[in-house]
């Protein structure tokens, strides 16, 4: 006997999403889930902006890791609310994962949600994890064919943040060439050219968490 | 892994529902810009089947959609022929920024094939 389906094989995790779409809307949190490689310096970036804002929002950040809670530990220095979850082998969080954690955290008294993913451009793209926008970071020494090797994070990503452009001088990366790749198939991409070590094009980052925090309200 | 995990808890699902005991064989749809990887997700899949009972054996079917696509600037729809050239200008009026992505992203159980009994 033969039946026909049709259902999204990821349906479960979408409808969490969905639900977790709702209750950030109702309590107006900005919530977005940090998507790069290992080392792409996603955990210095939250650090940079954690502290560079911290008397304008109120934030906080749930890390995925396979293993350990340095990061935690490292944004947390900052000031800013953390949860570590320890995916344990696990490459990627998901909605249900961050579901299950939010109760460590005063949804009432937060403005900016940041989802910190396990380092990998592949899996963590494929679950959403209640997010306003997937932010695609990439660093210079990767090399500037990413967007065209990982079409799907540049494609679904609201921003994608050029990281360690004071690596430039240093590194055969074509600027050009990747933001021209990211772009032919995503329109709306804001792309931010910064560097977390020398404060290069931080502040346009900022203005940009300014403006989709504003449109939450 | 976890893409056949759930997959797999969708297929128990739904054949619980139709009160089938064997599975045969499954088909699903994947796009390219989908970061399906048919090889890993044949051997996920044989593996995770491998001591469930009415599932072992079961043949899995991979069928790849091409992404559709829409020209950012005519409106042209065309689709590009294979996955590594997904970033294709437009065959009318030669646009290559600012394309959209109809189709091509999804996963989808399309269907399965049971028995009643474990044969």
């Amino acid at each position: 006997m033969e039946i026909n389906i049709q259902r999204p094989i990821m349906g479960s995790v979408e409808a969490i999403s969905e639900e977790l779409n709702r209750l950030f809307a109702a309590k107006k949190i900005l919530v977005l889930n940090l998507i790069s490689s290992p080392g792409a310096g996603k955990t210095t970036l939250l650090e940079k902006t954690l502290s560079d804002l911290r008397s304008e929002f109120r934030m906080g950040v749930i890390e995925g890791d396979l293993k350990t809670d340095n990061d935690a530990r490292r944004v947390a220095a900052t000031g800013a609310a953390a949860y570590q979850i320890n995916t344990d082998g696990g490459c990627h969080l998901d909605s249900k994962m961050v579901r299950d954690v939010l109760n460590h955290f005063d949804l009432d008294n937060l403005d900016i949600l940041f989802i910190e993913n396990v380092g990998n451009l592949v899996c963590p793209v494929e679950f959403p994890c209640g997010e306003d926008y997937k932010i695609a970071l990439l660093s210079l020494p990767e090399g500037d064919d990413k967007p065209e090797k990982y079409p799907l994070l540049f494609n679904l990503a609201g921003v994608m943040l050029l990281n360690k452009m004071d690596l430039l001088p240093y590194v055969d990366f074509d600027v050009e060439r990747a933001e021209k790749f990211a772009r032919a198939l995503n329109s709306d991409l804001e792309i931010f050219r910064i560097s977390c070590r020398n404060g290069t094009g931080l502040s346009a980052w900022y203005d940009w968490l300014r403006k989709a925090r504003l449109a939450k309200l | 892994m976890a893409l056949t995990a759930s997959l797999l808890s969708l297929i128990k699902e739904e054949m619980e529902k139709a009160k089938a005991e064997h599975l045969l064989s499954v088909r699903i749809r994947y796009g390219s810009l989908s970061n399906v990887v048919p090889e890993a997700m044949e051997a996920a899949f044989e593996i995770q089947t491998m001591n469930m009972p009415g599932l072992q054996g079961a043949s899995l079917e991979l069928v790849e959609e091409l992404p559709l696509l829409a020209c950012g600037k005519c409106g042209t729809q065309f689709s590009s022929e294979n996955k590594s050239r997904v970033f294709k200008p437009c065959p009318a009026c030669g646009n290559e920024l600012g394309n959209k992505v109809l189709s091509g992203k999804g996963l989808y159980l399309d269907r399965i094939e049971v028995d009643d009994e474990i044969g």
